[in-house]
């Protein structure tokens, strides 16, 4: 079932699940749940609220498919939802416990040691290594560097699911590019 | 291209992203400055390392369960959608109402109503005003207690007729310039009233107020021969027909 659909496909599914089709929505959600839980979970650096974001998107979704605006991607929308969800829980996790300081200038997050590149990673190094690498910067930098250089995003897609100007994405995006080559070429060097 | 350009250069984007010319600038620049080399190589390292980070995907374990649970969450939600979307409609209802534009809509609208409304109570009190300047042409045909009242305008004769009927009288009034006054309300409802007839309703009035008109010269020959009785069972007659028409009407 794990197919990957052409737009056309998506909106045929998107059309029948707005009339009640639980199971074309199903087979949307099969298909593009982990492009959002990568993106959620690159962002957020934890697989269970990765999850959380998820689920809470597809949730979203559902209600809103009226809302879905075929001139955009549907990635493009999903996308968009699961960032904004994303940015919501780093908000209220990092008032209510104040543990998100990864994410903040300033604290200082361990370099990840005994990684092998050349082997498959596992979710635990992953995220110690974006924490690492992303450290110092803002939310926003770090979701631009992740749109484009991770998921492969075109500059306006990122730019209309972080709903800021083109400017504003390549600024960000060399801001943060120069950091985290920066920390990649220390951690490089340390090992 | 000098050591701070080709830096910034080297920094501004993915290597990947670099065009043949400026891949052609940076690495003849390199050839000869061993400190942009070195951090021209330091970035291919650092370009390595996150592209093996890009190919690897975070795992998603258990697929199944979460797309179970998201289903059941979609499924138990699908069962208020009724609600949901009613509540939707009110929603965006409230929404649309709330933008400026819409409100200058209605209120021009509004306008336009009131104006309308305003406009047809203008003609109806002037029309009333145009019977009451006509009453002062009242000519008395006769000594009898019925007068005949000489309209110049026929759709006020009608009107006039028309009341009669509707107001269930088998014989004229005396129609004089304070009875208007004391009527006044009531004809100006009853002109109101009919242009909210329908049509058919409309032409069966006509109908009964031209026969009326015929009737009522009878009226007025037959009574000097005696025979005003079996007149005044036709004029029953045809206000009965009116009464049908007004309950019809009232349903």
């Amino acid at each position: 079932m794990q197919n990957n659909f052409s737009e056309e496909d998506v909106f045929e599914l998107i059309e029948k699940a707005k009339l009640g089709n639980t199971r074309a929505f199903e087979m949307v959600v099969r298909t593009y749940q982990r492009y959002g839980f990568a993106v959620a979970f690159r962002i957020l650096c934890n697989e269970e609220d990765a999850k959380d974001v998820v689920q809470e998107c597809f949730i979203r979704i559902w209600k809103h498919l009226n809302e879905f605006d075929e001139k955009i991607k549907f990635t493009t929308w999903m996308y968009k939802i699961v960032v904004n969800l994303c940015f919501d829980k780093l908000k209220s996790q990092k008032r209510r416990r104040n543990i998100f300081k990864n994410l903040d200038e300033g604290s200082v997050i361990n370099a990840p040691g005994g990684i092998d590149l050349e082997k498959e990673l596992t979710n635990k190094e992953l995220a110690a290594m974006i924490k690492h690498f992303a450290n110092g910067l803002s939310k926003k930098q770090k979701t631009v560097f992740i749109l484009r250089d991770m998921e492969d995003l075109s500059i306006e897609e990122v730019s209309e699911i972080m709903n800021i100007s083109s400017g504003s994405v390549k600024a960000n995006l060399f801001y943060a590019r120069q950091s985290i080559r920066k920390k990649i070429i220390k951690w490089e060097n340390q090992k | 291209m000098n050591c701070s350009q080709i830096k910034e250069l080297i920094f501004s984007k993915r290597l990947d992203e670099l065009t043949p010319a400026e891949k052609s600038i940076i690495e003849e620049h390199i050839s000869s400055c061993h400190e942009c080399k070195s951090i021209y190589e330091s970035v291919q390292r650092a370009e390595s390392v996150l592209v093996k980070m890009k190919i690897r995907q975070p795992i998603l374990d258990n697929e199944e369960i979460l797309v179970n649970s998201i289903m059941q969450k979609v499924n138990s939600k699908s069962s208020n959608q009724r609600y949901e979307n009613e509540f939707y409609f009110f929603e965006r209802l409230i929404l649309f109402v709330s933008q400026k534009s819409v409100q200058y809509a209605l209120t021009s609208i509004l306008f336009i109503v009131v104006s309308l409304y305003m406009f047809e109570e203008y003609s109806a009190v002037k029309n009333i005003i145009q019977l009451e300047s006509q009453l002062n042409n009242t000519v008395q045909v006769n000594n009898s207690k019925a007068e005949i009242i000489s309209f110049d305008n026929d759709i006020l004769k009608f009107f006039y007729d028309a009341y009669k009927f509707a107001r269930g009288n088998s014989s004229y009034v005396k129609l004089s310039k304070d009875w208007l006054l004391v009527n006044k309300e009531d004809l100006r409802n009853l002109l109101l009233d009919y242009e909210k007839l329908d049509e058919p309703t409309k032409a069966k009035i006509k109908s009964l107020q031209s026969e009326l008109l015929n009737q009522k010269d009878l009226i007025f020959s037959e009574t000097q021969t005696g025979k005003r009785k079996t007149l005044e069972l036709e004029i029953e007659r045809l206000n009965s027909e009116l009464q049908k028409i007004k309950s019809r009407r009232g349903k």
